[in-house]
């Protein structure tokens, strides 16, 4: 279209996308394997680093998440109410147990080595994969919740639910009996993305209606005083109005703390959350942002560009998956200017 | 035959003999003289040998005719031969008896060779024909009508002809060639004609009428050929003209599409000229695409963003220079000849400046006053400070010539109090004066220049301030001493009468508050101070006793409100918002800072619709349009759902506690602002009474994410 300004590659576009929306990408914490999961009932896995698809693995339903096991194996939560184990190698994927409802998300402890399930069902539920196939031997424990759970997010031991009617729970791994915290998200709508901080001492929440919290936990909260607020994103003014979009998801940087927040607009954001500011703006998808994803030495950053059904059932892009290489400039935290030194 | 003849001359002399015999006869008779018979025999011998003489001649010339005859129908033969390239007729002729039937036998030949060789004359002059049309049309020469083909009769071989032949092969291949040629010249100049929007009828017509025929037989003569590559690099020429015009136009409207962020509506018009910006020649291809009109249209849209940028400019020249403006006069520097009459927007109208330039000047301008204010702060406050402290010694002096001043009427004790704290405020002018002139005079020394407030020198107000003060000093010294002499009489009265008792000055703040009906004289005070505070941005931090006041005036305020003093706390409130909102444009400012990447205008409605609004909004519609609706409306109920007013308010009261404890219904947009950004959270008894609103919102409303939706989960 437009010359105006050559857009700076997106990044690399991944061959073979999924056929259909992309509900979640995550890079393996051990290499630069990316696992995708779509609305096209399969999970596919590629090889970022060289644009390869190593593995599709077929579901009976819409895949609604995933997440890596280790490097040869990953799980899958589906809309058929299924949540599934699959073996790369062999291709080969058992049934772990079954929701009541569609599974929404589903997470992988490394610490506690078991998977936890989030369903519409009102139900959490853990799962240890280590023991054999069939539900009655893998099935730790169910929790139920207040509402359909909508998002998952872990880090350590700490778990936090966030679920419809923005209702936020945060649970202790070990003692999964009695949620640690019980909260309401101080956003206005409903929750679109929940994302712990990489050290553990509190979460980020994102909204439909593109504003962003930093919530500290309650057991955290001595440490840092300011441990909330909120901001907006992924507005757009135009004419007389606002056109707010949701923010679809947030990747927390590990080091620096700095995040990408990316949403139905189709920008990708990076955001210094400490000094609230926006370091940098990637240039425009061709639609909405499912998903995104670092790699874990932060060189890479998956971009999953693929409509998310915002606006219901309409003509789209084509999904895509981008990946691109991270610049240290754009995500490190400048430092802070103080206009007037302070008198 | 020979027998014929040898009898025909047998009988000749038997009739000549036996005609002798009759003459020898008859002379006997007569008895002619032998001499006479000797002459008249001499004679008749003489006579016949005479006679055939003759005939004998005559045969040797007709004999000498047939042989030229003969010789000349060969030599021709042999010509014709030889021209023909055939080979001399060695179909020679049968043996002949005699030269006639020689002759006879020759000239069907000859005339068969004649026969052919106009044949091959004719063969020679149609081709000659052709290959002369042919390279007079290339050649571009007109025909002359009556000029005869000359052939070379010598030589009519078939080789010649032959040669002959491929010369036209060839002639009329080049001509094919040559059509093609033109047929291509013809569709670039076409193609051409269209990008450029010319008349290709016209301009292939001024070349040569026949080009224009589409299917006609075209002019294919060097000439034409000439000029139609002379006319296609003419119009390449005008297409490469005017394509780095069109290119440099479009770079020009991407670089100001680029400054002015235009919406994309208006760069839709234009996105056909502004995609070729990097295009070469060949590649631009649309027709009209390089047409007068359509640069013209590009130029006029240049145009018009350039006025408007200018117009923009403008707008941003005239702001920066209220800014400087407002921040000389907050600094209390004269704008000398910072704004000089060279910088002002007739000039920059007229071209005389460059806005740019202005705009860079005016940019420097602001930083070096803001270094400038940056070092002159300190002094600035002091200067602030004492300005004040003036303002309440003039006020004391005032207040002090009142007689009236120790009458007991309404709020006469806050006087009372307030002139107390004026009188330690004057005491220390002084000591401030004096820190003020070292500071000053550090800060010329320091900077080489005077130290202007307002336009003056302050150190020549400060001396003046302080040779008026000594003036004072010594008038009070003059009345004291009068005082002394009256007080030395007052004391032997009192030695009388017993002294008098010192009023009580002490006053208690919790008893001011609750008693402070405050007279209008107190209001207007406070007022004042408040307004010598509010510029100073730090208020709190320099002045924490009026920022007290200023607490405990809400606090009054509210306690009036509670208490129904209407017509008075009618009154106050209005003040008090006004005050705050004075206050209020600080925060906001910072709040913008916050959020300076979501540009976001401050007052715009979308904080105010975030705010009334519910969380629960029916994702299934479009969103935005329903946001659209709310903001337009935000009190009535939608037939979306939403719920109704009253649950809207209390939801919003108990989700967030109100920092300001009053409710201003004028300026929502900007207390709520803050609010939004620092979200305090929710105490737990405020979110138990939450949910079991929420509660019964769900049984009205039950909410969805876009997943649910697309997969078709709905709870039944």
């Amino acid at each position: 279209m437009t010359s105006v300004h050559p857009p700076a590659a997106p990044g690399r576009e991944l061959s073979n996308p999924p056929t259909d929306g992309i509900s979640n990408l995550r890079f393996s914490n051990h290499s630069d394997h990316l696992l995708v999961s779509s609305w096209d009932k399969t999970v596919r896995l590629y090889d970022a680093s060289a644009n390869s698809l190593r593995g599709e693995f077929m579901h009976g339903g819409p895949v609604l998440d995933c997440c890596f096991h280790d490097d040869s194996s990953g799980f899958s939560a589906s809309a058929d109410n299924t949540v599934r184990r699959i073996v790369f190698s062999y291709g080969k994927e058992d049934i772990l147990g079954r929701h009541d409802a569609p599974v929404r998300c589903i997470e992988y402890s490394y610490a506690a080595g078991q998977v936890i399930t989030g369903s519409w069902d009102k139900t959490l539920k853990c799962w240890d994969p280590r023991g054999a196939s069939g539900q009655e031997r893998t099935f730790v424990g169910t929790y139920p919740q207040p509402e359909r759970v909508y998002l998952l997010s872990l880090v350590g031991n700490r778990l936090v639910v966030a679920t419809a009617g923005r209702h936020v729970n945060v649970y202790d791994l070990q003692k999964m009996s009695q949620p640690e915290e019980r909260r309401e998200s101080s956003l206005k709508y409903q929750t679109r993305c929940v994302r712990c901080y990489p050290n553990g001492t509190g979460y980020a929440l994102s909204s439909v209606e593109g504003e962003l919290q930093w919530s500290s936990l309650i057991s955290q909260r001595p440490v840092k005083p300011k441990s909330m607020y909120a901001f907006k994103c992924c507005r757009k003014s135009q004419a007389e109005l606002d056109i707010v979009y949701p923010v679809n998801a947030i990747a927390l940087h590990p080091v620096y703390g700095t995040f990408a927040t990316r949403g139905c607009d189709g920008f990708v954001n990076m955001w210094d959350g400490n000094n609230k500011k926006r370091l940098y703006q990637y240039s425009k998808y061709p639609t909405s942002i499912a998903a995104l994803s670092f790699s874990r030495d932060v060189r890479l950053l998956a971009v999953a560009s693929s409509y998310t059904f915002e606006e219901g059932d309409k003509p789209h892009e084509p999904d895509a998956i981008f990946v691109r290489s991270v610049n240290e400039i754009e995500v490190k935290p400048k430092p802070k200017v103080y206009p007037n030194p302070p008198a | 035959m020979l027998n014929q003849y040898s009898e025909q001359f047998e009988r000749i002399e038997t009739t000549c003999g036996s005609l002798l015999c009759e003459l020898q006869k008859i002379w006997d008779e007569v008895g002619e003289v032998d001499g006479q018979r000797d002459t008249i025999l001499f004679e008749l011998e003489q006579e016949c040998l005479k006679l055939y003489m003759k005939k004998v001649d005559e045969a040797k010339e007709c004999r000498t005719k047939l042989q030229r005859d003969i010789a000349i129908a060969k030599a021709e033969i042999s010509d014709i031969c030889i021209s023909m390239g055939e080979n001399s007729v060695n179909h020679v002729l049968k043996p002949v008896r005699n030269l006639k039937e020689e002759l006879e036998t020759i000239s069907p030949l000859l005339e068969d060779m004649r026969r052919k060789k106009v044949e091959r004359i004719n063969q020679y002059v149609g081709v000659v024909e052709q290959i002369q049309k042919l390279s007079n049309e290339i050649l571009g020469v007109k025909e002359q009508n009556g000029n005869k083909v000359l052939v070379d009769e010598t030589n009519l071989s078939l080789r010649r002809l032959e040669e002959l032949h491929t010369e036209l092969h060839e002639l009329q291949n080049e001509k094919i060639n040559r059509l093609n040629q033109v047929q291509d010249h013809i569709n670039t100049i076409n193609s051409l004609c269209t990008v450029l929007g010319m008349d290709f009828k016209q301009t292939v017509c001024r070349i040569h009428p026949t080009l224009d025929d589409l299917n006609g037989e075209k002019d294919a003569s060097n000439n034409t050929i000439a000029r139609l590559a002379a006319q296609i690099q003419s119009l390449q020429e005008l297409k490469i003209k005017r394509m780095q015009k069109i290119q440099d136009l479009a770079s020009a409207l991407l670089e100001l599409w680029h400054l002015m962020d235009t919406p994309v509506e208006e760069q839709q018009v234009f996105l056909n000229v502004t995609c070729k910006i990097a295009a070469s020649e060949p590649e631009i291809t649309e027709p009209n695409m390089l047409s007068i009109d359509c640069i013209k249209n590009v130029e006029e849209e240049v145009s018009r963003l350039q006025r408007l940028k200018i117009s923009r400019m403008k707008e941003i020249v005239l702001k920066k220079k209220v800014e400087l403006e407002d921040m000389c006069r907050r600094t209390h520097m004269v704008m000398e000849a910072l704004i000089s009459a060279d910088y002002s927007i007739e000039a920059m109208e007229s071209g005389a400046i460059d806005p740019l330039y202005l705009l860079e000047q005016i940019d420097l301008q602001i930083s070096k006053v803001r270094v400038e204010a940056f070092s002159r702060k300190e002094i600035l406050e002091k200067v602030e400070k004492w300005l004040a402290a003036c303002e309440d010694e003039s006020w004391l002096e005032e207040y002090i010539r009142d007689d009236n001043r120790y009458n007991a009427g309404r709020g006469a004790h806050l006087t009372l109090k307030r002139a107390e704290k004026a009188r330690a405020v004057v005491n220390k002018i002084p000591a401030m004066v004096e820190v003020l002139t070292l500071k000053t005079t550090a800060w010329e020394k320091e900077r080489g220049t005077e130290f202007l407030y307002d336009g003056g020198r302050l150190l020549s107000v400060l001396e003046d301030y302080s040779s008026l003060r000594q003036g004072k000093e010594l008038e009070r010294q003059r009345q004291r001493d009068q005082k002394k002499l009256h007080g030395q009489l007052i004391a032997e009265q009192e030695a009388l009468y017993g002294s008098k008792p010192s009023p009580s000055i002490s006053g208690k703040k919790a008893s001011r508050t609750s008693t402070a009906a405050a007279s209008n004289r107190k209001l207007s005070l406070g007022g004042a101070m408040l307004q010598q505070v509010k510029p100073e941005k730090l208020a709190s931090r320099l002045h924490p006793s009026k920022k007290a006041d200023y607490l405990n005036e809400n606090s009054l305020v509210n306690h009036q409100r509670s208490s129904g003093f209407a017509t008075h706390s009618g009154r106050r409130s209005s003040e008090v918002s006004g005050r705050v909102v004075k206050k209020q444009p600080p925060v906001t400012a910072k709040v913008r800072g916050i959020e300076s990447s979501a540009v976001r205008k401050p007052l715009s409605p979308v904080s105010f619709a975030v705010n009334s609004n519910t969380d629960i909004v029916n994702f299934i519609e479009d969103q935005k349009k329903v946001q659209n609706r709310q903001r337009l409306d935000p009190g009535c109920k939608t037939p979306t759902g939403m719920p109704s007013k009253p649950s809207l308010i209390g939801n919003d009261e108990n989700r967030t506690p109100k920092a300001m404890p009053i409710p201003m219904p004028t300026t929502p947009s900007t207390v709520s602002a803050p609010m939004l950004m620092e979200m305090t959270p929710a105490t737990p008894a405020t979110s138990g009474a939450y949910k079991v609103e929420r509660i019964v919102e769900q049984v009205q409303q039950i909410e969805y994410s876009f997943e649910e939706v697309r997969a078709g989960f709905f709870l039944s």
